[in-house]
C-alpha cells in the first residue's frame, strides 16, 4: 500500500506541477523592440543618425543606377554592352515599365528614409532630454523627411504621405500639391531650428543645416514654379555668408573639399571594407570605372550629346567625363575589355568623373561623398527664379559667378552673359545648369519641368503625358490591392 | 571448456571462459512447419552465458549437467528446458500468435497494427542499410508512400529535403523527428545501423498527439535494444564506396562558344580554331571515396537490456576540398531491477567535421568560358571573365572548416502499477554545438574582380540546446471483449539557440598557427563580432490524451487530444487545441461474412483531425529595432551609431492548422503473401504561415512580415502492394508503392486583401501563387515560337527592341501589347505522382535486390540559364540557334540579356524521372563455412546507388528542393553522385 501512496504522490506532483504563465513569456534576446525605443537621449541620437544612413544606400541614389540621368540626354546605360540590358537599358529608350526593379528600389529606399524620420518625429518628443538637442533632432529629421519626399514628389508625383511609425496599409495617394505643402511645412519648421553649418561642432559636420533646409526649399519652389519664394530662399542662402564656390569646378568634387564651402548638403562615406555598416557610400559603385581600374559597374555613361553640348573649351567637360586612356591621380584608365572604345555610332567608352575618388578597388570608391546640394545649384536656382520674376540683372550676377569660376581665369572662354531678355536668358540658364550640374540628377527633371522634354527627349522615346513621371511600382499596387492609382498612361 | 578469442581487423577482442561439464547440441525448429529456426537465443538461466542458433537452427553449448536452458525467439513462445544430463536437446518452438501481431510505435506508446486507426508506415532498421549516407532518412526514398525525399545537394554531410503528403506551408515543410521520445528537427547525427525501426505518421489520427508540431508529419525513430533473454551478439560491418559524377551538362565547347559570340558581336574572335577548349566541369569533379564502419553489441539478461555501438562515416566530396567525417557513439540501456520498475537511458554522441568547399563551383563551371585555359604559360591562374577562375577559388577560398558535436540523450523511469498502468517520466536533452573557422588569404587573379586585398578570418559558434521533460501514464488492459489502450501526459520543452561570430582582417601571418583573433595579430579595428539568437528560442507546455478502444478485434475507435502552449505566439494565440478521431473496422473478423480462404486480412479505417505547424521565427510577432544603421558625419568622417525601427512583426500570428481526413483500406491474401494498402487523404492547411512583402511605403525595404495568409489543399491516393513468395530455394518479393498528389491553393489572403503570393529570386518573380493553382506555380511568358522575319515582328505584339530570331511571347490578355500582364502559369514544381518499385530475389546464399524510384508530372525552371547580366558560356542547345527564316522555331538568335531571357516557358523543362536508386548483389555465407570462424552470420555485398536516371531534364539532377514559393528552380547545384560500394556484415 505504501508503494501505491508513493505512486499517487508522484503522479499528483507531476500532473499538478503548476505551469506558470511566465514560462511561456520569452522576450526577444538582444533585440530592442519598438515599444521601448527610443527611451533615452542616446536612443534619440541613434534614431536621428539612422535617418542619415539611408542616404548612403546605393538605391537611394535613383535606384542604384542613376535612372534619371540615363533617361536624359546626358547619359547612356553604360557598363558592358551585355550587362544590365534587361532592366537598365530600357531607360535609355523609354522602354522601362511598371515592374522595373530600379524604380521599385528607389521608391523603397526613399520610404525607408521617411520611416526613419517618422520614428524621430513621432517618438523622440516623449524622451526626457535636453530640449535644445531634442528640437534639433526633430528638425534634422524633418529636413531629411522633406528631402526624401521631394524625390518622391519629383519622381512619382503625389504620393502616400506616411507620417506615423506603425503598420497601416490603407493609404491612398495625396495630390502633388498636398505633397509639396507637406514638404514645405517640414522644411519651414526645420529651417527655424537648425543651426548654420558653421555653428556645428567638428564631429557634427554633415548634419542638416539651416542653409540646407532653405536651399532645398528653394529647389522645391522652383519645381512648383513659385519663383518668388524660390528666389527668396536661394538668396537667403547666398547672403548667409556660409558658402562659396571652390576655386575650380573639378575641385568641387574632390576628397580635399569634402564638407567644404561649396557643400550645402553632402552625404559622407568611408571607403573601408564592411559595407554600409562600416560607412560605405554606395552611390559611386554603380557608376565607377569598369575594368581597369576596377572601381565599379560603369553605368551612367556620359553621352556624346553631353560632351558636344559644352561651350568650346569649357574645362567642365573634361572634369565631368572620364575618357579611356586618361590618367587620373596617377591611375591610368584602361576601362572595360568588353566595351568597345568607340561604338559604331561614335560613342566613346566614358565614365562619370564627378564620382571619382583616387584608388583602384571598388570598395575604396565608396569613400566618395556625394554633394547633394551644391552652392553652385543654389546660385543657379537664384538666377533662374530672379530671371522669371523680372530681375534679370541680379540673375546675371549669379549666373556669371558660375561661369567665372568655370573658366579658371581663361578669359577666352565662357564669356560673361549679358542677355537680359528673360525668355532667352531662361534657356541660357537651363543650358548652364546642364554644364554645371551634369550627371548630378537634375537634367531630366529640368527638361520635364521646363516643358522641353518632348522636344529634346522625344527622339529617344519620351512620350508626353507619360514619361514626366515614373510609374508607381506594380508590386506596390498589387500589395495594396489597387488603392494606389497609377500615373497617367502607365500600365 | 572452450575459449574463444576473436580478433577482427585488430579492432575487437572478446574472451569468454567457462567451466563446462559437458557439451550439448541440438536443432531448434518451428513446431508448425518443422523448419529450422536460425537466430534463436539460448540462455543458461541464472547466467549470462548462452548461444544463438545458426542458419540451420543448430546450436552448440557447454553447460552444467543440471542447468536449465531458456529458448527464446521473437514471435515464438519462450520455452524452458532442463538439461538433465542430456547431450542432444532438440526443441520445437510454438508460435506466439499474440506476439506475432505486428506492433507499431506511435506517439507516446505502441499499439497492435490491427488496432490502428491511423495511417502509419513502418520501416525496419535493416531496410535502411541501402546506401552510404549521413542521414538515415535518405533510405526512406521510394519505400514509403506519400514521403518525398529530395537530395538536392551532393555536398558531403547534407541532409535531404523531406516532405510528407505534399506541401501545405510556405515556411519549413519538413516533418519533426522523435528519436526515442526526444523531439528534434534533424536526424543526420544518427547512424542508420543503430536504428531498430522508423515509423512515419501521416494522418491526423496518428499526428494529433503531436499537436502544434504535427502538421508536416512526424517520423518516429526507435533505436536498438536487446530483447529480454537475447544472448549477446556482436556485429561488425564495413563498407567502402566510390562516388562518381556521371552526369555532365551539355555546354558549348570553345569553338562553338566563339561562333555564338561572333554571332552576337561580329568579329570578336577571328581565329576560332586557335582558341583553347576547356571543359570546366571535368576540372571540378573528381572521384571520391565514402566509407562507413560500425561495430555494435546487443543483448540482454532478464533484468538488463543493452545496445552499444561505435560508428565511423567518412565521405569525401566529388568537388575538391569538401568532405564530411562523423563518429557515432551509441549507448542504450534498460534496467529492470524490480517487477514494477524499469529505468533506462538512450544516448547518442556524434562528433563531426565538415570541410566546406565552393558550393557554387558547378554553377561557375557552367558559366565559365570554354575558350580560357585554367592556367597561363607561367602556371598562374588565368582570368575567367565575369565568373572567376574556379580553380583559383579552390586554391584560396576553401580554408573553411566546421567542427561540431551532437549529443542527444534521455533518461527515463517507468513504474507499473495497479493492473495495466504504466507511469513514465523522461528527461531528454539535445545539445548541438558547432564551430566554423574560415580563412581567406590575400590573393588576386589578374586585375579582375577575383581578389581579396586583405586577409580575412572568421570564427563562429552555434549552439542549440533543447530540454524536454515528458510525463505520461499509459493504460493497457483487456476488458471483456474489448482492449483499452490509453495515455495521458504532460510535457514541457525549452529550446535555445545561440550564434556567436567574430571576424577580423589582416592577420600578420597566413599559416594556421595564427588563426586567432588576438588584437596583436590583426588589424584591431577590423574586429567585428556579434551574438544573436535565431529562430528557435521558445518554451512549450503541452497536455495530451489518447484512448484507443478495440471491441472484439472488430470495431476500433481512437480519440486523441492535445493542448499546446507555445511562447512563439502572443496573447490569445498562445494556446491551441488539437483533436482527432479515428475509426477502424477489421472486416475480416466479422464472422457473419464468410470470406474465401485466400483473403487473410481486410480492414477499413477512417480518421479526421487537426494538427498545427509552429515553425516560425520566435521574433515574428515583434516589431524589432535595428542596430548599426549608422550615420557618417564629422570632420574627419566617422561612423556614428544609429538605431531605428527595422522589421515589422505580426502580433496576431497563430500556427497553421492542418485539417486532415483519411480513408484507408488494408487487405491481405494468400496468408499475407500478397498485401495491399490504399489510402485517400485530404489535407487542408489553413492560415498558411507566409512571409509576405508589405507596402514599401511603410519603409520596410525588402523586409517581409509573417502572415497567416492562405489555405492550401493537398490530396491524393497512397498505395502499397507487396508480393512475396518462395519456390524451393528461390524466394522473391516485388513491391510497388506510390502516392498521387493534387495540390491546390484554396485561398490567398495575406496583406490587406492581396490575392497573390509572389516567389522571387534576386528580385525576379519566378512563381505566383493564386487560388486554383498549385502553390509556387511558375509564372512567366508563354513562348509561341521564334520570329522568322521583320514583317512578323511588325505584325505581332512584342516588346520594344524585338527582332527576327527572338522568341514570340503570347499576348495572353489579347490587348495587342506585350507587358507584365501577359505573364501566365507556365508549370508546376509539384509532381502528380511519386513512386518506388522494389524487387528482391534470393537463391541459396545469393541475393539481388533493387529499388527504382521516380516521379512524374512536375516541371523544372532552368533558372540558371535565364540570368545573364554578363557573358557566360551557353548550354549546347543554344548552338541550334535561329540562323535566318525557317531555320529554327524553338532556339532564338543568340543574345546576351534582353527579352529572350525573361522567365518564360522556354526555360521550363519536364522534371519527371525514373532512377535506379539502389541495386545490391549480396552473398550470405552458409553456416558450415563460417562456423569454423565462430561467426553466426557473414554477408558480403556489392552495391550501386543512383546508378542511372532516366529523365529529359538537362541539369545534373532533376531532384530540386527549395522553399514552397521557389521550389523546382535550378539555380546551379552541387550534384548528387553515383556511388559504387563493397561491404561486409558479420555477427558473432
Amino acid at each position: 500500500m505504501l508503494k501505491l501512496k508513493v505512486l499517487t504522490f508522484i503522479t499528483a506532483t507531476i500532473f499538478l506541477f503548476s505551469c506558470k504563465d511566465e514560462f511561456l513569456e520569452k522576450s526577444p534576446q538582444g533585440q530592442v523592440t519598438q515599444e521601448n525605443f527610443p527611451s533615452n537621449p542616446a536612443d534619440a541620437l541613434a534614431a536621428t543618425n539612422a535617418v542619415y544612413e539611408v542616404l548612403r544606400y546605393g538605391t537611394y541614389h535613383r535606384g542604384f543606377y542613376p535612372i534619371d540621368d540615363i533617361m536624359s540626354d546626358d547619359a547612356l546605360k553604360g557598363s558592358s554592352p551585355g550587362d544590365l540590358t534587361a532592366d537598365l537599358l530600357p531607360f535609355d529608350v523609354f522602354d522601362h515599365n511598371v515592374t522595373n526593379p530600379f524604380i521599385l528600389n528607389w521608391w523603397r529606399a526613399l520610404y525607408t528614409g521617411v520611416r526613419r524620420a517618422n520614428v524621430v518625429i513621432d517618438r523622440v518628443p516623449s524622451v526626457k532630454m535636453s530640449t535644445e538637442l531634442k528640437s534639433r533632432y526633430l528638425a534634422e529629421a524633418r529636413f531629411l523627411r522633406a528631402l526624401y519626399y521631394s524625390d518622391l514628389a519629383r519622381g512619382f508625383g503625389g504620393v502616400p504621405l506616411v507620417t506615423e511609425s506603425e503598420v497601416k496599409t490603407d493609404f491612398t495617394r495625396s495630390s502633388l500639391t498636398q505633397t509639396y505643402d507637406f514638404i514645405e511645412a517640414d522644411l519651414r519648421k526645420a529651417m527655424d531650428v537648425l543651426p548654420e553649418a558653421s555653428e556645428y561642432a567638428a564631429e557634427d559636420i554633415g548634419r542638416a543645416t539651416k542653409g540646407a533646409a532653405k536651399a532645398l526649399l528653394a529647389r522645391v519652389y522652383l519645381y512648383q514654379e513659385e519663383f518668388d519664394s524660390a528666389a527668396i530662399f536661394a538668396e537667403e542662402v547666398i547672403n548667409s555668408q556660409q558658402y562659396g564656390l571652390e576655386n575650380s569646378f573639378e575641385n568641387a568634387f574632390r576628397q580635399e573639399t569634402e564638407f567644404g564651402m561649396e557643400s550645402v548638403f553632402e552625404v559622407g562615406g568611408i571607403g573601408a571594407q564592411g559595407g554600409i555598416t562600416a560607412g560605405n557610400n554606395d552611390y559611386s559603385i554603380g557608376q565607377g570605372v569598369r575594368g581597369t581600374p576596377n572601381r565599379g559597374i560603369g553605368a551612367n555613361r556620359p553621352s556624346m550629346d553631353l560632351i558636344n553640348s559644352f561651350e568650346e573649351g569649357d574645362p567642365r567637360m573634361q572634369a565631368t567625363v572620364i575618357f579611356v586612356g586618361e590618367e587620373l591621380d596617377g591611375i591610368e584608365i584602361l576601362g572595360d575589355p568588353q566595351t568597345p572604345d568607340t561604338t559604331a555610332n561614335g560613342q566613346p567608352e566614358t565614365y562619370n568623373q564627378k564620382i571619382w575618388t583616387p584608388g583602384t578597388t571598388p570598395f575604396s570608391n565608396t569613400e566618395h561623398n556625394r554633394r547633394l546640394i551644391r552652392y553652385a545649384e543654389v546660385l543657379l536656382i537664384a538666377a533662374e527664379a530672379l530671371n522669371q520674376t523680372g530681375n534679370s540683372a541680379q540673375a546675371l550676377i549669379y549666373l556669371n559667378q558660375i561661369r567665372e569660376r568655370a573658366r579658371e581665369g581663361n578669359t577666352d572662354i565662357l564669356k560673361d552673359i549679358t542677355e537680359t531678355n528673360p525668355d532667352v536668358l531662361e534657356d541660357i540658364i537651363l543650358n548652364e545648369r546642364r554644364y554645371e550640374l551634369a550627371l548630378e540628377g537634375h537634367r531630366y527633371w529640368d527638361l520635364v519641368r521646363t516643358g522641353k522634354a518632348p522636344e529634346i527627349l522625344g527622339p529617344l522615346g519620351f512620350q508626353t503625358n507619360k514619361h514626366e513621371l515614373l510609374p508607381i511600382p506594380q508590386s506596390e499596387r498589387d500589395i495594396t490591392n489597387g488603392l494606389l492609382d497609377q500615373n497617367p498612361n502607365w500600365n | 571448456m572452450r575459449q574463444v578469442i576473436l580478433i577482427f581487423l585488430g579492432m575487437l577482442l572478446m574472451a569468454s571462459v567457462s567451466h563446462g561439464q559437458q557439451q550439448i547440441s541440438g536443432t531448434v525448429t518451428a513446431a508448425d512447419t518443422g523448419e529450422p529456426l536460425p537466430g534463436v537465443s539460448i540462455q543458461i538461466t541464472g547466467t549470462t552465458r548462452g548461444a544463438i542458433t545458426d542458419l540451420d537452427g543448430k546450436y552448440l553449448l557447454d553447460v552444467e549437467e543440471d542447468a536449465e536452458l531458456r529458448f527464446s525467439f521473437i514471435g515464438y513462445k519462450t520455452q524452458t528446458v532442463d538439461v538433465n544430463g542430456r547431450t542432444i536437446i532438440d526443441v520445437q518452438l510454438v508460435e506466439d500468435i499474440a506476439a506475432l501481431e505486428e506492433v507499431v510505435v506511435v506517439g507516446y506508446g505502441t499499439i497492435k497494427k490491427s488496432d490502428m486507426t491511423g495511417s502509419v508506415s513502418s520501416v525496419k532498421g535493416e531496410e535502411l542499410q541501402t546506401m552510404p549516407t549521413v542521414n538515415p532518412v535518405d533510405a526512406l526514398q521510394g519505400k514509403v508512400a506519400g514521403v518525398q525525399i529530395t537530395n538536392s545537394s551532393g555536398a558531403p554531410g547534407t541532409s535531404p529535403v523531406v516532405r510528407i503528403r505534399g506541401v501545405g506551408t510556405s515556411g519549413d515543410p519538413s516533418p519533426i523527428y522523435v528519436v526515442d521520445g526526444v523531439i528534434l528537427n534533424d536526424i543526420s547525427f544518427l547512424n542508420s545501423k543503430d536504428i531498430e525501426s522508423i515509423e512515419v505518421l501521416k494522418d491526423a489520427s496518428a499526428l494529433a498527439i503531436y499537436g502544434n508540431r504535427g502538421a508536416n508529419g512526424v517520423i518516429i525513430v526507435t533505436t536498438k535494444l536487446g530483447e529480454k533473454g537475447e544472448a549477446a551478439s556482436i556485429s561488425f560491418s564495413s563498407e567502402y564506396g566510390i562516388q562518381i559524377q556521371q552526369n555532365r551538362i551539355d555546354l558549348l565547347n570553345g569553338r562553338q562558344f566563339a561562333e555564338v559570340v561572333n554571332e552576337i558581336n561580329p568579329g570578336t574572335y577571328n581565329n576560332i580554331d586557335a582558341l583553347p577548349d576547356t571543359d570546366w566541369q571535368d576540372l571540378i569533379f573528381q572521384q571520391a571515396p565514402v566509407q562507413n564502419h560500425q561495430i555494435s553489441v546487443i543483448g540482454a539478461s532478464e533484468t538488463n537490456q543493452y545496445f552499444f555501438s561505435l560508428g565511423y562515416f567518412d565521405q569525401q566530396g566529388t568537388i575538391p576540398e569538401s568532405g564530411f567525417k562523423r563518429i557515432t557513439l551509441k549507448l542504450n540501456d534498460r534496467y529492470t531491477p524490480k517487477d514494477f520498475l524499469a529505468v533506462g537511458t538512450n544516448l547518442t554522441i556524434s562528433p563531426f567535421q565538415r570541410n566546406n568547399t565552393i558550393g557554387n563551383a558547378p554553377f561557375n563551371a557552367y558559366r565559365a568560358w570554354p575558350i580560357i585555359a585554367p592556367y597561363d604559360e607561367n602556371g598562374d591562374f588565368n582570368v575567367v571573365p565575369n565568373v572567376g577562375n574556379i580553380l583559383a577559388d579552390f586554391e584560396y577560398n576553401t580554408d573553411n572548416l566546421t567542427r561540431g558535436i551532437t549529443t542527444v540523450g534521455q533518461v527515463y523511469g517507468e513504474v507499473y502499477f495497479l493492473d495495466g498502468f504504466t507511469l513514465k517520466s523522461s528527461l531528454g536533452v539535445e545539445l548541438f554545438m558547432e564551430e566554423n573557422e574560415a580563412f581567406v588569404p590575400v590573393y588576386a587573379v589578374g586585375q579582375s574582380q577575383q581578389q581579396n586585398p586583405e586577409s580575412r578570418f572568421s570564427r563562429g559558434n552555434f549552439r542549440r540546446a533543447s530540454i524536454i521533460w515528458e510525463n505520461t501514464v499509459n493504460y493497457d488492459k483487456e476488458v471483456g471483449n474489448g482492449q483499452i489502450n490509453a495515455v495521458v501526459g504532460y510535457t514541457v520543452q525549452q529550446v535555445t539557440n545561440e550564434n556567436f561570430n567574430v571576424t577580423a582582417r589582416n592577420l600578420i601571418r597566413d599559416d594556421e598557427d595564427f588563426r586567432y583573433i588576438d588584437p596583436g595579430n590583426i588589424d584591431p579595428t577590423s574586429v567585428n563580432n556579434g551574438v544573436r539568437d535565431i529562430n528557435d528560442f521558445y518554451n512549450q507546455i503541452s497536455y495530451l490524451a489518447r484512448i484507443n478502444y478495440s471491441y472484439d478485434s472488430r470495431y476500433i475507435v481512437t480519440l486523441t487530444y492535445r493542448r499546446d502552449g507555445s511562447s512563439k505566439f502572443l496573447g490569445d494565440n498562445r494556446y491551441g487545441d488539437f483533436p482527432a478521431v479515428g475509426l477502424g473496422w477489421n472486416i475480416i473478423n466479422e464472422e457473419l461474412l464468410n470470406f474465401p480462404e485466400v483473403i487473410t486480412n481486410l480492414k477499413l479505417r477512417a480518421s479526421w483531425g487537426q494538427v498545427g505547424n509552429d515553425k516560425i521565427n520566435y521574433l515574428a510577432g515583434y516589431n524589432v529595432v535595428g542596430n548599426n544603421l549608422n550615420a557618417v558625419l564629422g570632420q574627419p568622417e566617422q561612423v556614428y551609431f544609429g538605431q531605428s525601427d527595422n522589421s515589422f512583426g505580426n502580433p496576431d500570428l497563430r500556427w497553421e492548422i492542418v485539417e486532415q481526413y483519411n480513408i484507408g483500406l488494408e487487405a491481405g491474401f494468400y496468408q499475407e503473401r500478397l498485401t495491399a494498402e490504399l489510402d485517400y487523404y485530404n489535407r487542408d492547411t489553413d492560415g498558411v504561415l507566409i512571409n509576405l512583402p508589405v507596402p514599401a511605403y511603410l519603409g520596410n525595404g525588402t523586409g517581409l512580415v509573417f502572415y497567416n495568409a492562405g489555405k492550401v489543399r493537398n490530396r491524393g491516393f497512397e498505395f502499397n502492394i507487396q508480393w512475396e513468395d518462395e519456390i524451393g530455394d528461390f524466394s522473391y518479393s516485388i513491391g510497388f508503392n506510390g502516392a498521387t498528389l493534387d495540390n491546390e491553393v484554396l485561398a490567398v489572403s495575406g496583406v490587406e486583401g492581396s490575392d497573390e503570393l509572389l516567389g522571387t529570386i534576386n528580385n525576379n518573380i519566378v512563381s505566383r501563387t493564386v487560388t486554383g493553382l498549385p502553390i509556387g506555380s511558375f509564372y512567366g511568358y508563354q513562348v509561341e515560337g521564334v520570329f522568322q522575319n521583320a514583317d512578323q515582328v511588325a505584325n505581332t505584339p512584342s516588346f520594344a527592341g524585338t527582332q527576327a530570331g527572338d522568341l514570340i511571347f503570347a499576348d495572353i490578355n489579347d490587348d495587342g501589347v506585350i507587358n507584365g500582364e501577359d505573364r501566365t502559369f507556365i508549370g508546376s514544381p509539384i509532381p502528380d505522382i511519386n513512386y518506388g518499385i522494389n524487387v528482391g530475389v534470393i537463391y541459396k546464399g545469393f541475393g539481388l535486390d533493387f529499388l527504382l524510384q521516380g516521379q512524374e508530372g512536375n516541371e523544372i525552371l532552368n533558372y540558371k540559364e535565364t540570368v545573364r547580366p554578363d557573358r557566360y558560356n551557353f548550354e549546347a542547345h543554344v548552338y541550334n540557334y535561329w540562323r535566318g527564316e525557317g531555320t529554327s522555331n524553338s532556339e532564338p538568335r543568340p543574345t546576351e540579356g534582353g527579352n529572350n531571357y525573361r522567365i518564360s516557358s522556354h526555360y521550363i523543362q519536364d522534371g519527371s524521372f525514373l532512377r535506379l536508386r539502389t541495386i545490391t548483389l549480396s552473398y550470405n555465407f552458409s553456416s558450415d563455412l563460417i562456423e569454423n570462424f565462430s561467426l553466426n552470420t557473414a554477408n558480403v555485398y556489392l552495391r550501386g546507388n543512383n546508378v542511372f536516371t532516366l529523365t529529359d531534364f538537362t541539369g545534373y539532377n532533376p531532384e530540386i528542393g527549395g522553399g514552397a514559393l521557389t521550389s523546382g528552380i535550378d539555380q546551379g547545384i552541387y550534384p548528387v553522385a553515383s556511388v559504387y560500394s563493397l561491404g561486409l556484415n558479420i555477427t558473432f
